[in-house]
Order: C-alpha cells, then sequence, then structure tokens
C-alpha cells in the first residue's frame, strides 16, 4: 500500500480526484489531502508520500512553484499534474521540473490507472 | 498572438461543456440552446478569465437557484437527499468554471493566456462590463438540468 497525497485548494476537485483514484483502482492506497501548496510542503516534509497529485493554478503558491521548491530543497518525491491547464507550454514546464506526468481535468479514470500504473505498480 | 473571433471562443466553451458535462457531470450529451442571455442577474455563478497582454476573457456559467443544486450534486456525486452548504457549491462551481476556461484555453492551443482563478457570484446584479466588453451567452440544456454559459471579451488594444 503505497501513500498518496493530494494537493488543491478546491475540496470539490479533491473529492472528485479521489472518486477517480477509487474507481481506477487505487482507492486502498493511504490518501491524504493538502488545501495548498503549503500546507503540501509541510506534509511531504513530515511523511514522505509516495506520489503526490497536484492542481497547478493555486493561490500564493502554484503547482509548478511547489514542485520548484521540492527539488531545490533536494526532496525528490514522485509528483503528477491533475489540471484543467493543457497546452503544450504547460507541459513542457512540467516536465522540465520533473513532473512524472499530466493529467487534465475532467479527470477519466482510465488516464489515471495508465499514467498511476508504472509509479504505483 | 492568436486572433480569436468571438464564434471561436463559443465554440470552444460549448465543447468544453460537452466534455464536462460527459466525463464530470455524468450527463449525456446536451443540447446547445442558442440565444442571447442578458446576464442581469445572476443567482449563482463563477467565472474564471484568461488573460493575455492585449485581452481578458472571462468564461463561466450560470446557474438557477432551481438548476444549480443538480449540476452540483451531479458533479460530486452526491444523492439527492445528501445536504449541500453553500459553501460546497460555490467551490464546486469555481471548480467547473476552472476546468471549463481550461478546456477552452486547450482547445485554442493559446500558451499566450494565462488561467486565473475561479471567482464565484451569487445573487450579482449586472456583470461588469464596460461599453467595449463583447459578451457571448448560450444555454446548455441536459435532461434533468441547464445552465447558461458566457464570455466576456475585453480587448486592451489601443
Amino acid at each position: 500500500m503505497s501513500s498518496i497525497l493530494l494537493v488543491d485548494d478546491s475540496k470539490a476537485s479533491r473529492m472528485i480526484v479521489r472518486r477517480a483514484l477509487r474507481k481506477a483502482g487505487y482507492g486502498h492506497h493511504n490518501l491524504k489531502e493538502a488545501s495548498s501548496a503549503a500546507e503540501a510542503l509541510e506534509l511531504i516534509a513530515q511523511s514522505k508520500p509516495d506520489l503526490v497529485l497536484c492542481d497547478w493554478n493555486m493561490p500564493e503558491m502554484s503547482g509548478i512553484q511547489l514542485l520548484e521548491k521540492l527539488r531545490e530543497e533536494g526532496l525528490n518525491v514522485k509528483l503528477g499534474f491533475v489540471t484543467s491547464e493543457g497546452t503544450e507550454d504547460v507541459r513542457k514546464r512540467a516536465q522540465d521540473a520533473g513532473a512524472l506526468f499530466f493529467v487534465t481535468k475532467p479527470v477519466k479514470p482510465d488516464n489515471l490507472q495508465r499514467l498511476l500504473g508504472p509509479v504505483l505498480g | 498572438m492568436k486572433n480569436v473571433s468571438t464564434d471561436d471562443w463559443m465554440r470552444a466553451l460549448e465543447s468544453a461543456a460537452h466534455e464536462l458535462a460527459e466525463e464530470g457531470l455524468g450527463f449525456s450529451e446536451g443540447k446547445v440552446v442558442p440565444g442571447h442571455l442578458e446576464l442581469h442577474e445572476v443567482p449563482w455563478g463563477s467565472l474564471v478569465a484568461l488573460t493575455a497582454e492585449d485581452r481578458s476573457v472571462q468564461i463561466g456559467l450560470v446557474a438557477s437557484d432551481e438548476h444549480c443544486p443538480t449540476l452540483v450534486r451531479a458533479f460530486l456525486q452526491l444523492e439527492e437527499d445528501e445536504e449541500l452548504e453553500d459553501q460546497d457549491v460555490a467551490d464546486a462551481l469555481g471548480e467547473m468554471a476552472n476546468v471549463l476556461a481550461g478546456g477552452v484555453k486547450v482547445r485554442l492551443e493559446d500558451g499566450s493566456l494565462n488561467l486565473g482563478l475561479p471567482v464565484v457570484l451569487r445573487g450579482v446584479r449586472d456583470m461588469p462590463k464596460t461599453a467595449k466588453t463583447k459578451v457571448a451567452t448560450t444555454t446548455m440544456r441536459w435532461e434533468t438540468a441547464e445552465a447558461q454559459l458566457f464570455l466576456l471579451q475585453h480587448d486592451r488594444r489601443v
């Protein structure tokens, strides 16, 4: 069983991603939530999740800023974006920063399955 | 920067709405009912801005007090008897606008546009616009609910 951290300022979005994870067959993993990048940083430092699923656009600190901060601090936690963004420039920026994958909203369970499979098994 | 007509914006918005309805709300394909919504009264609504140096477009949806709970329950997959707080409605509507605006940006393939954060509207009278704002609206109708989609185009070119 792995630990997954969902990071999104929208409670509705976190609920929807949880549901999609369950439908994709990952509901048995230990799921935690953070409503901000700042909260995520604390949780990651404390408990080092196996995977972080993170939104892109958030107030105060964006998802990409979170990822860049994690890399700066030498925290090589696995992170994928779940976001309404999807243009090529954003995907490239995510890839260059070290994101493992990029899922666009609305989230489809089969997309999660395809992308999380290699990461979580 | 790409020159995008109002029709292009609306086609992208309708396409994004169809995708949201099918994948996010679990609704079968909705009907687009053309017609102009005045946006004088917004019982419930949400919008997200797409901005570039020379223009700003606000994309969103409006729902009546009658249809809004149906849309939100579908989005969150809540049963009819599950309680829905105003905060949950606001959050869900904001996320729907977020998905719509992101879907429009992807469809237009315009990387120069920056996606903003959602703004939720409740009981607003008259959407903020100027004499130069282009307004386009349409109604999406599904079996159990409907919503009005809108875009407000603000051209910043002198």
